[in-house]
């Protein structure tokens, strides 16, 4: 009788263990899909914002031939290596509006140029939060995968891959005087 | 000397001179009353009361003479020489809807809130409020009942300048807090970042993990372990939905106090330091630069 008694409780305990376990990763996978949305959204208004100011950037340089703005699609469920190539063509977006700026100082000093560049730095500030909690939580996710005895109820489960850092933050720092 | 450190000098020296008086009056009154008591003269022992309770009432007066008359105008200067568009109130405290006390989910109860010395001004282009404030808890086991100061220090309110759409609470952990009982006392929304350093040091709350990593980006973490570093005591921060960061540190003394022992320009130098360990918390986070950006 005793012995059944701790037999129910034992079974229980497990049973409870691994439900809670699998809601676990289960939570974990929807927590990584809102935290990918969360980069779609700060790309989105990243980019909104870049072609904003490469269009004032045209204003000025009109007899510039080479400034044109490579399309980049952005729609939802894009791939974490989808999302690493736009935005590599958003940063090469950024760098063609810089050199533009240097050479032209009254767009520079212009007041819209201004605020489209904080706009775009916030922007960037957001995209970079939204690349952190997604790593976060991907990083949580591997981890409860792989760890024992989680990793028993684990077999139907694939390590997520984590978004790369910025190519600029890997580059040695370029020491200038 | 010019003529308001002269009238300063003038005042201390009054103010020194009439303490002198009451604590001799009221040496006098205690030694009447012994006298009285050892001799059997009840009449002497009777008119002793009134001149110990009249002495000791001026005596405590003094105390806000000396803040109101000496210390309030050497503070002024001195709060001129580092701030913008200077407000001082010595004896308020900052009110109770900017302190916003429930919202900074403090460890503890509190029951009364007390201040001084409250501070508005501008300093490199932010808007900043501060003052002393002290929290105390009631405690009663049934049989009696005790005030326990739970919070002595300084809150100050910044501009932060990255308005977010839910607040973050940052706290100093104990060395005894335990993870798992933080996660269930905070529904969930205790944070973890990838610094490990922040993450053993601080309690982070907030209900978006989004704001949490948008406020809190690698390098005002390290900010924020310098600023608690130079803190001097407990560190609590809140980051709220209007851009706002509240900085308070229980350092257990009141900043900005006076003696009659201390001359008017070693006064105004004590006040400046202490006016620069603020300017160096908000310095640390370097909140001037997050402002800027805007």
């Amino acid at each position: 009788m005793e012995f059944g008694i701790i037999a129910i409780v034992i079974v229980a305990i497990v049973a409870i263990w691994a439900i809670s376990t699998t809601n676990g990763f289960k939570v974990s996978k929807i927590k990584i899909d809102e935290a990918r949305s969360g980069i779609e959204v700060a790309l989105t208004k990243r980019y909104d914002l870049l072609t904003k100011l490469l269009d004032v950037a045209k204003g000025y340089a009109k007899h510039e031939k080479e400034m044109f703005a490579e399309v980049i699609n952005l729609r939802k469920g894009m791939s974490v290596g989808e999302m690493n190539q736009a935005v590599k063509k958003m940063d090469e977006m950024a760098k063609q509006i810089n050199f533009t700026a240097e050479a032209y100082p009254e767009l520079r000093s212009s007041e819209v140029f201004a605020q489209l560049q904080k706009g775009i730095f916030d922007a960037e500030e957001h995209l970079q939060a939204a690349r952190r909690v997604y790593n976060s939580n991907v990083s949580r996710f591997n981890m409860s995968i792989v760890k024992f005895p989680a990793s028993l109820l684990a077999k139907g489960y694939m390590p997520e891959e984590f978004f790369e850092a910025e190519p600029s933050k890997r580059e040695d720092v370029k020491m200038s005087f | 000397m010019n003529d308001q450190n002269a009238f300063l000098y003038e005042e201390l020296r009054r103010l020194q001179k009439n303490k002198r008086i009451y604590q001799l009056l009221v040496g006098v009154g205690f030694a009447a009353f012994f006298v009285g008591v050892i001799s059997g003269m009840i009449l002497l022992c009777l008119l002793s009361f009134p001149l110990i309770m009249i002495a000791t009432f001026l005596l405590s007066g003094l105390h806000k003479k000396l803040k109101a008359n000496f210390g309030a105008p050497l503070m002024r200067n001195a709060l001129s020489m580092v701030f913008d568009r200077v407000e001082y109130e010595p004896f308020r405290r900052l009110p109770d809807h900017v302190m916003r006390l429930d919202e900074m989910k403090l460890p503890f109860d509190v029951d009364r809130i007390e201040g001084s010395d409250h501070v508005r001004a501008m300093y490199k282009g932010m808007e900043l409020e501060f003052s002393d404030i002290k929290l105390v808890d009631r405690r009663s086991n049934g049989k009696s009942t005790s005030y326990v100061t739970v919070f002595e220090g300084l809150w100050l309110v910044c501009d932060f300048g990255k308005p977010i759409s839910s607040g973050i609470l940052l706290r100093e952990r104990n060395g005894a807090s335990i993870r798992f009982l933080e996660k269930i006392g905070h529904g969930g929304n205790v944070i973890e970042t990838e610094n490990a350093a922040f993450n053993e040091k601080f309690l982070i709350v907030c209900e978006d993990q989004h704001d949490a990593f948008y406020v809190l980006t690698p390098h005002m973490m390290e900010y924020i372990l310098e600023m608690d570093a130079m803190g001097m005591g407990v560190s609590y921060l809140r980051f709220t939905r209007d851009g706002k960061v509240h900085i308070a540190i229980h350092t257990g003394k009141d900043l900005f106090e006076v003696d009659t022992k201390t001359q008017p320009d070693m006064m105004i130098e004590k006040f400046l330091q202490e006016i620069h360990y603020v300017t160096g918390l908000i310095d640390a986070l370097h909140l001037s630069d997050t402002v800027s950006d805007r």
